[in-house]
């Protein structure tokens, strides 16, 4: 008996031995599973903080699902040279190969890092900095704006527009120029009253420029602010307002229509430009994209005035340019003329006029 | 044990099993990982070769739609910049637009009008609108053809879109993928999924594939690769079919290259690999089931010798310990053994008691026996154990067989058969080896012969033969030959083997432990020999003993027949000529010694004889029993053997019965006279044994007689174990010398073939009316007397020898030669002479003293015979007086008669009786000198 033990321990232990190495050859030969790339998102606001932030995080997040790539986030990151460097270099030791700065300041402050890392591919929203691994994205606000423009332009009695923003340059210089354009389709004589708040969050001066502005006889409100403070100033005011990013959390029949982004689908074409690298790597999607819609219009806004929106909208898809016919700034300079329209290189970079018509208040 | 035996099985049987299996399942799984490696290798190859594809495409494209439509452009912005007016522009355009079949180009203003060449539709080809963005694209597919256009640019804003219109058929010429040979399909498709390029090579085969390729949701498993990486493929097989799906960016479409290339193109002879790492496995394990099972075997056989070794060790161990004890025993048997023998010894030595002598005879031949018994047991473990001595020694092999044939003889001659050694006479006499153990080695042999055998006889043949020319050793080979009752074919193995005995119903007579044969094998072996055996049951066996022998001598073994024969000599060429098992013959005779003679002498023939020794017991004996024919004594006391016989017939069946006289009357006219009285025949003593034989032959009922074939029997065969008397009887016969109480009868010597019958002697004598046997003196002449000599009447007979021959006392010479030389019987009959002496003369002189003369005349005339046989010359002499005497006093013939035979014999007695003694006493002295 002890015999028979002894030998089926033995056969046991060779069958063992014998199912262990062939596991070990195949496990050797495994090709082994791709390893998901690492993604840096280097957020300004905090999550949590702001809707802005919010939009975003959960765009670059869905996309990044979508892409099946692994997501690091630093949020709350200044516009500080160090503290941006320091947050490209984390994530370029922690192996991310695509490096997304959602800050246009970011790019600029964080040049050096980005020269120094020509392998890593970065991404940054709003920027004009010009380097071989640093690409640009962002949605074309500008057509939603543009948009929004011809729908304030309808129903102001005053022609007077007001528009309150953080500081001149960029998106929102192209947003204002491209509301002013889009109002003066409408209305030759609109005119787009700017009002400066210095920082993306400031609701006291958010409010403060409601008042002023619609003291200076603006009816209708655009914001880009971070928040739906001027919205709601305005519908405390009886002011009609343009919401920015995000439906505000009170329904109103002031608040005119809605500018927003797809983040997701913005994202996921820069995740997959990152990857696939195709010719052209910048990411400026809009109308005819789907990514950047003009909507939710109120019920102030008639069906007429909603079908001549609608028009614009399938001219829009269909080739016609906002920044295109015969563009003067506020200088009297032609800026573009009549059968031209302004390069999307001339749109991103060189838009540091505004169009005649925007009362600048600088 | 069966189920041991299957349990033995079970265990390595499901060890195999399991092995078997758990080698299956890596098989399997190793066989499905090489395919793995395999189709993961094509895959890598597969999206190799078509980003090369996919690169070259997009640099054909960029080049040629892309970057050579700008450079149209740059030169229409040139044109413009330098002021020139649109026209030129336009010119500038055309001037390239020569190439209608290479496409058409155009410019179209941001209303979609076109400056030059023909409208677009901007929903078909978006690349226009991508233009005017600033972004030269191309667009299109392959039903529609392609549109690459590219922006011109006026003081940095987009002024016109050139475009290059290029037909389907330009498309599919300057853009179609031809790869593997053509046995793989490719197309190119934009990022809407709309064919840009269709694939050159296509065909049915290609279209289920794709298929396929849908139905295994191929298309959504390569996007999801390819979201992060420009290139990746994917495959699936139904059996023997199955494809290889592939995609490639092309960056300067904005689209895929797609491909779709059968399974065979890709595996080509690859496939075989894995079929062939299957065989190979599959063989693996055939080798391996195999060698496990070899291993199995192996490890049976192992443990099986290991069991047998265990074993073989035991039984020697067992063996050894019974050699060692039977050795140790032997000294303990044999003392008590010895014992029993010396003091037995002393009986028969110092006993005087004939029925204490006859009790220790008894207990001699036992004991001889049991120690005989007991060596050969001993013999037997002394073989067993190793330890039996072979001790060499130099002898002769003439004097060994003599040695042998002597002590066989004798056995052989108890039962009555026949022994005749055969030995070539220039086989080597002088030899070295083991006397010792070949004599008992033979003796076994020939022992076992005469024990089996029961009629016939028994040959030993010896033969030599050289082992080589120049050798020194012969090889003997003994051959005992018998006609025994052989042995059964399927009892010949057991032959040698210890203890045991064949065919024991049949031989449960025959004494033996069967330890003989399995000794004397092992004897015959360690001497360097062997012995062999054939036989056929119920006709004979043949023994034969091999054995190989130094010679150290030149002497030859010689005649070895004619030394024999002169050991041998006295024994006469005996014959039976008839047996009668059923016959029953009645002798009559009032001394014994005559009963014990004509019993001795009718042995051969197998009749059935009862003697009585009185005429009244005969009566009463033929009174019970019927017998065939009956032998009577003439002189006997009281009633004679004429009374008795006519007594004897007026027994009822006994009228007609043959009575046949024996007597030593052999007086002329005596035969007429006993055949008037009614015998049939008349026989004189001594009674010759041919002439018996052929009498009763005659006169037995024939049906009760066989005869014998005449073929002589070639052996020296010795008359049937004859008594001492008889032998004494024949041998008197032989020496010439008279019978018993004969009175002048002749005797014919050695002669049997010759039909000499005493009548013709007996009616000479009748006529003659006197005995010439007067003259006669047989002991001197032992011829025979004529009977013309016998004729003459009253003369005296012409041979006439003178009586005055030396006389003594004891002549052991005379005596001995009248034993026919032969010492052992002489020294036997003298005893019983000496042992008789005392009766025989208290009874003469009875006889004599009451003067009834006439058994007084039958005794002395019986004194005579007897003394003189043993060589009592002068007490014969003296009894011979006696008995003439006597005669006369009755009246009968006597030959020189005294002539007062009353008062001679009265005054003899005495003489007669001192001379009885002194021959007594001179024999019993020679017997102890003898000794």
């Amino acid at each position: 008996m002890e015999n028979k033990k002894k030998t089926l321990t033995l056969y046991g232990s060779i069958c063992l031995l014998l199912l262990a190495v062939v596991i070990g050859c195949v496990k050797m030969f495994d090709t082994p599973a791709p390893e998901r790339p690492k993604v840096g998102f280097i957020m300004r606001p905090l999550l949590n903080s702001s809707n802005w932030g919010t939009t975003q995080y959960n765009g670059i997040k869905l996309a990044a699902d979508q892409m099946g790539v692994e997501l690091l986030v630093k949020q709350d990151v200044p516009n500080n040279r160090q503290e941006i460097e320091q947050a490209i270099q984390d994530f370029v030791d922690a192996g991310c190969k695509v490096i997304i700065m959602t800050n246009g300041p970011h790019a600029r402050l964080g040049r050096k890092k980005i020269e120094a890392n020509p392998k890593v591919t970065f991404y940054c929203s709003q920027t004009d900095e010009k380097l071989p691994n640093l690409y640009f994205y962002s949605g074309r606000f500008y057509e939603a704006r543009y948009l929004s423009g011809m729908l304030a332009a309808m129903k102001s009695h005053t022609g007077r527009l007001g528009y309150i923003a953080a500081m001149p340059g960029g998106e929102v210089t192209r947003a204002i120029n491209a509301f002013a354009l889009g109002a003066q389709t409408i209305r030759q004589d609109a005119v787009v009253d700017v009002y400066w708040t210095k920082d993306w969050v400031r609701e006291d001066e958010e409010r403060m420029g409601v008042k002023v502005l619609s003291a200076r006889g603006a009816d209708v409100i655009a914001h880009q602010m971070d928040r739906s403070t001027v919205n709601e100033m305005a519908n405390d005011m009886g002011v009609y307002s343009i919401a920015y990013h995000e439906t505000p959390p009170f329904a109103s029949s002031l608040v005119l229509a809605t500018i927003r982004i797809q983040w997701g689908e913005i994202y996921q074409e820069v995740l997959r430009r990152s990857f696939k690298k195709p010719r052209h790597r910048d990411v400026w999607r809009g109308i005819s994209d789907g990514s950047v819609s003009c909507e939710n219009f109120s019920y102030s806004v008639s069906s007429l005035e909603a079908e001549r929106i609608q028009q614009a909208r399938i001219a829009m898809r269909q080739g016609r340019k906002v920044f295109s016919g015969e563009i003067i700034d506020t200088t009297g300079r032609v800026r573009c003329q009549r059968g031209e329209s302004l390069s999307d290189e001339t749109i991103l970079r060189s838009m540091n006029w505004f169009v005649k018509g925007v009362i600048t208040n600088l | 044990m069966g189920s041991n035996f299957e349990r033995r099985w079970l265990r390595p049987a499901v060890a195999i099993l399991t092995l078997i299996t758990v080698l299956a399942g890596i098989g399997y799984v190793l066989h499905r990982k090489i395919d793995e490696l395999l189709y993961s290798y094509i895959e890598l190859q597969v999206t190799r070769q078509t980003q090369i594809l996919a690169k070259d495409l997009d640099g054909r494209v960029a080049n040629r739609e892309l970057y050579s439509l700008a450079n149209i452009a740059r030169a229409v912005e040139r044109v413009e910049q330098w002021g020139l007016n649109e026209a030129s522009g336009i010119d500038a355009v055309r001037s390239v637009d020569n190439n209608p079949s290479k496409g058409r180009y155009g410019i179209i203003d941001h209303s979609g009008n076109a400056v030059y060449g023909d409208r677009i539709d901007a929903d078909k080809f978006p690349s226009v609108r991508q233009a005017f963005h600033g972004e030269p694209a191309v667009s299109g597919n392959s039903a529609d053809g392609w549109v690459s256009a590219t922006p011109v640019m006026k003081n940095g804003n987009v002024r016109y879109v050139l475009y290059h219109r290029m037909p389907p058929s330009i498309v599919a010429v300057d853009f179609g993928i031809r790869a593997y040979e053509g046995q793989a399909g490719f197309w190119v498709v934009d990022s809407k999924e709309n064919m840009m390029v269709a694939p050159i090579d296509w065909d049915d085969e290609r279209e289920s594939l794709l298929q396929m390729a849908r139905d295994h949701q191929l298309f959504r498993a390569l996007d999801n690769k390819l979201l992060r990486k420009p290139v990746a493929a994917v495959w699936a097989s139904e059996g023997e079919r199955g494809l290889f799906l592939v995609k490639a960016d092309v960056p300067s479409l904005n689209g895929e290259l797609v491909g779709l290339i059968p399974l065979q193109v890709m595996m080509a002879t690859i496939g075989d690999a894995s079929m062939l790492v299957g065989l190979s496995f599959g063989f693996l394990c055939i080798i391996v089931m195999v060698g496990m099972f070899y291993a199995y075997t192996f490890e049976e056989k192992s443990r099986q010798s290991d069991e047998l070794r265990d074993a073989i060790a035991d039984a020697a161990r067992a063996n050894s310990a019974k050699s060692d004890f039977l050795a140790n025993m032997s000294h303990e048997i044999r003392t008590p053994i010895n014992a029993i023998m010396g003091m037995n010894e002393m009986i028969l030595r110092e006993g005087r008691e004939p029925v204490v002598r006859e009790y220790a005879q008894n207990i001699e031949s036992a004991s001889k026996a049991l120690l005989s018994l007991v060596n050969d047991i001993l013999d037997f473990s002394k073989v067993e154990a190793g330890k039996m001595d072979i001790l060499p020694g130099n002898y002769r092999l003439g004097k060994l067989l003599s040695e042998v044939s002597t002590m066989i003889n004798v056995k052989a001659e108890e039962k009555q058969l026949n022994f005749i050694i055969n030995v070539s006479g220039d086989l080597p006499d002088q030899l070295e080896g083991d006397a010792v153990r070949i004599r008992q080695v033979l003796i076994n042999l020939l022992n076992n012969a005469v024990k089996y055998t029961n009629e016939g006889g028994i040959t030993l043949t010896i033969t030599g033969q050289k082992l080589a020319e120049e050798s020194d050793t012969t090889v003997f080979r003994f051959a005992v030959a018998d006609t025994g009752i052989g042995i059964k074919p399927e009892d010949m193995d057991k032959l040698f083997k210890n203890f045991v005995r064949l065919d024991i119903n049949r031989n449960r007579s025959v004494e033996g432990t069967g330890l003989g044969l399995a000794l004397t094998q092992r004897l015959a072996q360690a001497m360097g020999g062997s012995v062999e055996v054939t036989s056929e049951y119920g006709v004979g066996t043949t023994f034969t003993f091999v054995l190989p022998q130094k010679v150290v001598g030149p002497a030859k073994v010689g005649n070895f027949q004619a030394k024999n024969k002169e050991a041998q000599k006295g024994r006469t060429d005996y014959r039976v000529s008839f047996i009668a098992p059923e016959a029953n013959v009645l002798v009559v005779d009032d001394r014994e010694l005559n009963l014990m003679v004509v019993s001795g002498l009718l042995k051969e023939t197998k009749v059935n004889v009862v003697t009585a020794n009185s005429g009244a017991k005969s009566l009463e004996l033929m009174k019970k029993e019927s017998f065939d024919v009956v032998l009577m004594d003439h002189m006997m006391p009281g009633m004679s053997g004429i009374e008795a016989m006519e007594q004897a017939r007026e027994i009822p069946g006994y009228d007609n019965i043959p009575f046949i006289v024996l007597t030593a009357n052999a007086i002329v006219g005596m035969r007429e006279m006993y055949l008037s009285k009614g015998f049939v025949e008349y026989l004189s003593k001594p009674i010759d044994g041919n002439l018996l034989e052929d009498t009763l032959r005659k006169f037995l009922p024939p049906e009760k007689v066989r005869i014998i074939s005449e073929t002589p029997i070639p052996t020296k065969a010795a008359p049937a174990a004859m008594s001492l008397d008889s032998a004494m009887a024949i041998a008197a016969a032989e020496a010439g010398i008279e019978g018993y109480g004969t009175g002048g009868v002749i005797v014919p010597p050695k002669k049997p073939a010759e039909d000499n019958r005493p009548a013709t002697n007996m009616a000479a004598l009748a006529a003659g009316g006197q005995l010439p046997a007067a003259g006669l003196n047989p002991y001197l002449h032992g011829g025979a007397v004529t009977p013309a000599a016998a004729t003459v009447k009253g003369s005296k007979p012409e041979q006439e020898k003178p009586d005055d021959e030396a006389t003594a006392i004891f002549n052991a010479e005379r005596g001995c030669k009248n034993c026919g030389n032969k010492k052992d019987m002489y020294n036997r009959v003298l005893s019983v002479f000496c042992d008789e002496a005392p009766n025989t003369k208290a009874e003469i002189a009875e006889l004599a003293e009451k003067q009834q003369w006439d058994p007084f005349t039958v005794a002395v005339h019986a004194l005579k015979s007897s003394s003189l046989l043993i060589g009592g010359e002068k007490l014969s002499r003296l009894a011979k007086a006696m008995e003439m005497a006597g005669r006369k006093q009755q009246g009968l013939p006597a030959e020189n008669p005294p002539d007062d035979p009353e008062s001679f014999i009265a005054n003899n007695v005495d003489m007669l009786m001192l001379l009885y003694d002194d021959t007594v006493t001179a024999a019993r002295k020679y017997l102890a000198g003898s000794k």
